[in-house]
Order: C-alpha cells, then sequence, then structure tokens
C-alpha cells in the first residue's frame, strides 16, 4: 500500500515536471534554431517540414502561418536594443537601411498577433510606404503621438511586438540571418 | 533514503517523457494552429479569402496587414486540386503546408514561369501535365493547406487585390479526357477568416521544396 502511494505522488510529481517544463518552454518562446540580431529574433526552422520541435511547438501555440526561410524571414522583438521590454505608451525611433527583398513590411502587434487600434488606422510600412533619407536609410518613429515622417501609431500602455517580414530575401540574409542589417530600435521617451 | 533517490529519478525521467511527448503532439492538436483553426470552418478544395487585417478583424495571428490571404484546405486523396488565379502584376507567393504547419513546397511571382498563379497539387499515383505554365507539385500528405499571398505596396491596393483574390479557384482537378464530369470550380468564398497541409518534392516541380 505505502509503495502504491509513493508511486501516485512521484507519477504525479513526474507528469507536472513535464507539462510544467513544457507550458514554460513555450510562454517563454525558447527554442533551439533563435538566432538573435540586434533587439530581433529570427526562428530558422520555422514553417519547416522537419524542425526543430520546440519551435513547431511554438509556432502552432501562436497561430503563425510562416512561410519556409528560403521563401520569406520573419524577425519578431518585444523588446528594445537595451533589452528593456517594448511599451506601447513610449515613443522608439527605428532607424536602417533598405533591405534586399523582393517584398517587406514591418509591422506592430498586440502580444495575441492582433494589430493596434489607433485613429490613423495605419498598421504597419512596408519598403513602398516608408520615406527614405538621401543616403537610403529609414527613421520611422513608433509612438502614440502623432509624428512627423514615418510615423507607426500605438495606443494605450503595456507591451507590444514588432514583426520584420522579408518576403524573398536575399540569399545571403537567408543563409546567414544574423547578417541582415535589421532596424536599431531606441526607445525616445517614456510617459 | 536510497529509495527517495530512485522514486525521484523515476519522476524526472517520467517527467522529460512527458516533456518530449507534449512538444511533438501539440504542432498536430493545438487548437490555436493553422489547420486547427481552418479546418472547422473551411470545406475542403474551395478557395476562401481572409478579410485583409485591421483593428477589428485578425485572420490569424501575426498576419501581415499588407497581405491579401487566399486559403485552400486540400485533400488530394480522390483527386488533383488546382489553385490558380490572375495574379499579373503583383508579387506574390503560393505556400503549401502539411496540418502540422509545415511548409513543403513554396514559390513566388519571380520564380514562376508564368506571371499568374497556377498550381496542380498531386496525390500518391497521381499524375498530369498541363504544360509549362503550371507548376506540378507532389503533396506529401492527402490533405493540408495552400495559401496565395498577394502582396501590396500601399493599402489603396486593397481592393484590387482583393479583387483577384475573390476570382481565384481552388477545386478537384479531374482531366478533360476523364470518363467523370470534373467537380464544379467554385470561386473563392469571401469570409472573415480562416487556414493548411503536406506535400513531398515531385520531380517535375517548379519552385522550392522542402
Amino acid at each position: 500500500m505505502r509503495s502504491f502511494i509513493k508511486f501516485i505522488i512521484y507519477t504525479t510529481i513526474g507528469i507536472t515536471l513535464g507539462l510544467g517544463s513544457t507550458w514554460y518552454v513555450l510562454d517563454e518562446g525558447i527554442s533551439l534554431d533563435a538566432v538573435s540580431v540586434g533587439a530581433w529574433t529570427v526562428r530558422t526552422q520555422a514553417g519547416q517540414p522537419i524542425a526543430d520541435p520546440y519551435t513547431s511547438a511554438y509556432v502552432a501555440r501562436i497561430g503563425h502561418i510562416p512561410l519556409n526561410i528560403e521563401e520569406a524571414i520573419y524577425f519578431f522583438t518585444s523588446i528594445d536594443d537595451e533589452g528593456v521590454p517594448l511599451d506601447l505608451a513610449c515613443t522608439y525611433m527605428l532607424t536602417g537601411p533598405g533591405l534586399r527583398s523582393a517584398w517587406w513590411s514591418l509591422s506592430a502587434h498586440l502580444p495575441d498577433g492582433s494589430v493596434i487600434d489607433n485613429p490613423a488606422q495605419r498598421f504597419s510600412f512596408t519598403q513602398a510606404t516608408l520615406l527614405f533619407d538621401e543616403d537610403q536609410t529609414f527613421r520611422l518613429t513608433v509612438s502614440p503621438q502623432a509624428q512627423p515622417g514615418n510615423w507607426l501609431p500605438t495606443a494605450g500602455s503595456g507591451p507590444f511586438v514588432l514583426v520584420l517580414r522579408l518576403h524573398g530575401p536575399a540569399a545571403d540574409y537567408v543563409r546567414a540571418p544574423e547578417t541582415t542589417p535589421v532596424p536599431g530600435i531606441e526607445r525616445e521617451s517614456c510617459p | 533514503m536510497r529509495g527517495m533517490v530512485l522514486w525521484l529519478s523515476v519522476a524526472i525521467v517520467l517527467g522529460g517523457i512527458v516533456h518530449i511527448a507534449a512538444m511533438l503532439v501539440i504542432p498536430t492538436l493545438a487548437p490555436m494552429s493553422a489547420f486547427s483553426r481552418f479546418e472547422a470552418t473551411m470545406q475542403s478544395n474551395q478557395a476562401r479569402v481572409l478579410e485583409p487585417v485591421d483593428a477589428k478583424q485578425m485572420p490569424f495571428p501575426f498576419a501581415s496587414p499588407d497581405v491579401v490571404y487566399v486559403l485552400c484546405r486540400y485533400d488530394v486523396s480522390a483527386t488533383p486540386v488546382r489553385l490558380s488565379a490572375s495574379t499579373e502584376n503583383v508579387y506574390w507567393s503560393v505556400g503549401i503546408y502539411e496540418p502540422d504547419g509545415g511548409n513543403y513546397f513554396h514559390i513566388n511571382s519571380m520564380q514562376s514561369t508564368s506571371p499568374n498563379a497556377d498550381i496542380l497539387l498531386l496525390g500518391r499515383g497521381q499524375e498530369a501535365d498541363l504544360g509549362n505554365d503550371v507548376t506540378i507539385v507532389r503533396a506529401t500528405h492527402p490533405s493540408g493547406l495552400i495559401i496565395l499571398r498577394l502582396f501590396m505596396r500601399d493599402r489603396t491596393m486593397v481592393k484590387s487585390l482583393k479583387e483577384k483574390a475573390t476570382a481565384a479557384r481552388c477545386s478537384a482537378f479531374v482531366p478533360e479526357d476523364a470518363d467523370e464530369e470534373p467537380d464544379a470550380t467554385l470561386p473563392a468564398e469571401d469570409a472573415d477568416s480562416s487556414p493548411a497541409e503536406d506535400v513531398d518534392s515531385s520531380p517535375a516541380v517548379t519552385g522550392s521544396t522542402n
């Protein structure tokens, strides 16, 4: 009888450990193929038929439908260049060069993946809608207050996520995503 | 003491097994996964246009606000499936997915020999040849998702791309010389939202397979 009770107790401990560690890994977005580029992270095996199981589980959990990295590279970030979590109430300056891909865009999302409602109803920029400086770099302000130039509106407060999508990316970005000249993210002000 | 260490070891090993098993089944069973979300709401072999992303509509998490999506939940167990769309002068891509989300085939307008997206997906043992303008793909799984993405330069293109998307067709394909009448080719269903599939590379495939 005593052995049976021990069996129940330690089986419960084991199952709890297994499910708890699974929840932790998914919640933290931990995967074996994650590559950091500045503040951004790209999961190089997202969308691959035979992917790192952690990446496959993470993608399934958030409901994203990524293309293979040869077709599209998705950079995500929820922090700025200093590693501080992005906050909808703050103003950020994104700066970087144009990117070599057939089509690319930059958008802001709530953590559940929806876009951020704002009076301007502007949710993203593509390479065609961004205004570039003479040196072919761009400056994009992400802020709840209206800004001159490229302005991506936010609203409210709390965490948010920036997504940079490169469709038809240059071959060298595919081979080495860490060499992609992703935009820097500098926090300018917070209320 | 020794007994406790043994029991704890068993618990840790069991925890590891549970962890691995859970990670492996989540892509197939997760209710939020693309295939799960669209399986319940989409008929097979029929195109559906997802409403463009805005503050009120999110066809799936992290969908791009600058892309019009056409989805087709394919089933090639009985006949091949053909996805076709008039996509001239637009940058587009087609991705074909297994039910667990694996993207085994992809092609874009810069790789395609035709300005239009035209894909014929073959199941096991099926054969067809429709000429060079139709990309032949061998499915790795009898069911899954085909996703056509039409990319906007800016939001003024929403209307024109939605028209192209609505005219897209996804249907069971029966060769003209077959005895049976082909299934009706239905126009894309314009819906609020919805998702997916699986494939193996075919020697005849154009574009990229994985």
